[in-house]
């Protein structure tokens, strides 16, 4: 509530990650489970970008998107929450309104009988635009982040 | 053995749409290796994550033998919606063999005319055949076998006598006993198809905890022409040694043929 009441710098910029599902050979493939969030300087996710899913049974197995309000959220959500898709070079693009601060993208992908990655990005929102670039190494490639400012009239 | 439609409706639906995306299925007795008379309590179920109930199995296809080979059996039997288990009371000396095995499980893929996916049925070979329809066309059908096993002994180990039935893929107890395994030793397994040495079978190493890490933690073997792995255990604790092995039929109605075998291991400190 504080917040509310405390003068505070919020902006709207456009989010936009690109990020892959490397293919992997294997006996037995299942796709991953996906989650895309942002979280705030205390941990706690301000952001669902992307969750893409199947059965409610494994939606724990994204352990860190569970543990930090995964399991208090309700599915499905609008424009956030889908089917798991096959490996390929995907984009998600949202607009976002923030108070500046400083933040973390996190995307997590666990995948049945495979792995789990969860790799972070930290970033500023400061009404400039950044891309910060990261490499996973296992169950996801290469994730880029992009935030683009919306013009202000 | 009987089998109920029920048990071969829950085993078929395990398999899922192909043998290659079956769960892994195991048993966990509560010891592995006893100094005194005792009741081992066993547990199965069908999980990916080790060792880590997820479905309990049916009761009907696991068998009990004691150290002399004579069939026992399970005591205090209860199939649970995520483990099944039953008590063996180990009062003789010697290697008690638990196994699971079953029939044949059968599968068909065909395509239709006015379908672009491929269609997929599983069941008895005589339904999958009856139930075809007339313009299905690049129908191949598909076998599966599969063992499930895990030894337990009171005292000094013994082989157990070999199952009667030497069709498939099954453990060959030699120069090593799975209850006498310790992480400062290497240890060696062998496979037998049918009777013969299992040469160039994929045997799969997984330790336990597979819930509380990032990567699944598996060895991967091939054995050697006398059917053979030497394994090098990373650490002590429970593992699970998965041997699997797929055959294109050239002949005959089946295309192809798979092979699957389960053993769960207890391994010593040194």
């Amino acid at each position: 509530m504080f917040s509310l009441l405390l003068p505070c710098a919020a902006s709207a910029s456009e989010v936009r990650v690109d990020f892959e599902i490397p293919t992997i050979d294997t006996v037995e493939y299942h796709r991953p489970y996906i989650a895309l969030w942002i979280e705030d300087d205390q941990r706690k996710q301000v952001a669902h970008l992307a969750l893409w899913l199947e059965q409610e049974k494994w939606h724990r197995d994204l352990r860190s998107w569970w543990r930090r309000g995964g399991n208090k959220l309700a599915l499905p959500v609008d424009g956030v929450s889908g089917a798991t898709r096959k490996p390929g070079s995907y984009t998600v693009t949202s607009t976002q309104v923030l108070p500046d601060g400083k933040y973390t993208l996190n995307i997590e992908a666990v995948r049945e009988v495979g792995g789990r990655e969860h790799i972070k990005i930290p970033f500023d929102w400061t009404s400039r635009q950044i891309t910060i670039t990261e490499l996973g190494s296992s169950e996801l490639g290469e994730v880029s982040l992009t935030i683009t400012p919306e013009s202000t009239p | 053995m009987k089998l109920t439609p029920a048990t071969l409706l829950f085993l078929t639906c395990l398999l899922l749409s192909a043998p290659g995306q079956a769960h892994k299925r195991w048993f966990m007795p509560t010891d592995f290796t006893l100094s005194d008379a005792e009741t081992v309590t066993v547990d199965f179920t069908a999980s990916n994550n080790i060792f880590y109930v997820d479905t309990g199995m049916p009761l009907a296809i696991v068998t009990l033998a004691n150290p002399a080979g004579e069939q026992l059996a399970l005591a205090n039997p209860a199939e649970g919606a995520r483990r099944s288990s039953f008590d063996v009371n180990v009062d003789a000396d010697g290697t008690y063999r638990i196994a699971a095995g079953g029939p044949p499980m059968y599968f068909v893929s065909y395509q239709l005319p006015d379908q672009t996916e491929t269609q997929h049925a599983r069941g008895s070979l005589d339904k999958l055949k009856a139930d075809l329809p007339e313009d299905a066309s690049a129908v191949k059908f598909v076998e599966s076998h599969s063992l499930i096993e895990a030894y337990v002994t009171l005292g000094a180990g013994t082989v157990p006598a070999p199952p009667r039935d030497n069709t498939g893929l099954k453990l060959l107890i030699k120069d090593y006993h799975p209850n006498e395994l310790y992480s400062d030793e290497t240890a060696q397994f062998s496979f037998t198809l049918n009777g013969k040495p299992a040469a160039g079978l994929a045997v799969v190493v997984q330790g336990d905890g597979s819930r509380y890490r990032d990567i699944q933690q598996e060895q991967t073997y091939e054995t050697d022409t006398s059917g053979t792995v030497t394994v090098t255990w990373p650490g002590p604790g429970r593992y699970l040694i998965e041997a699997s092995l797929q055959e294109t039929l050239e002949t005959g109605e089946i295309a192809e043929r798979y092979y699957t075998y389960y053993l769960t291991l207890e391994v010593m400190p040194p």
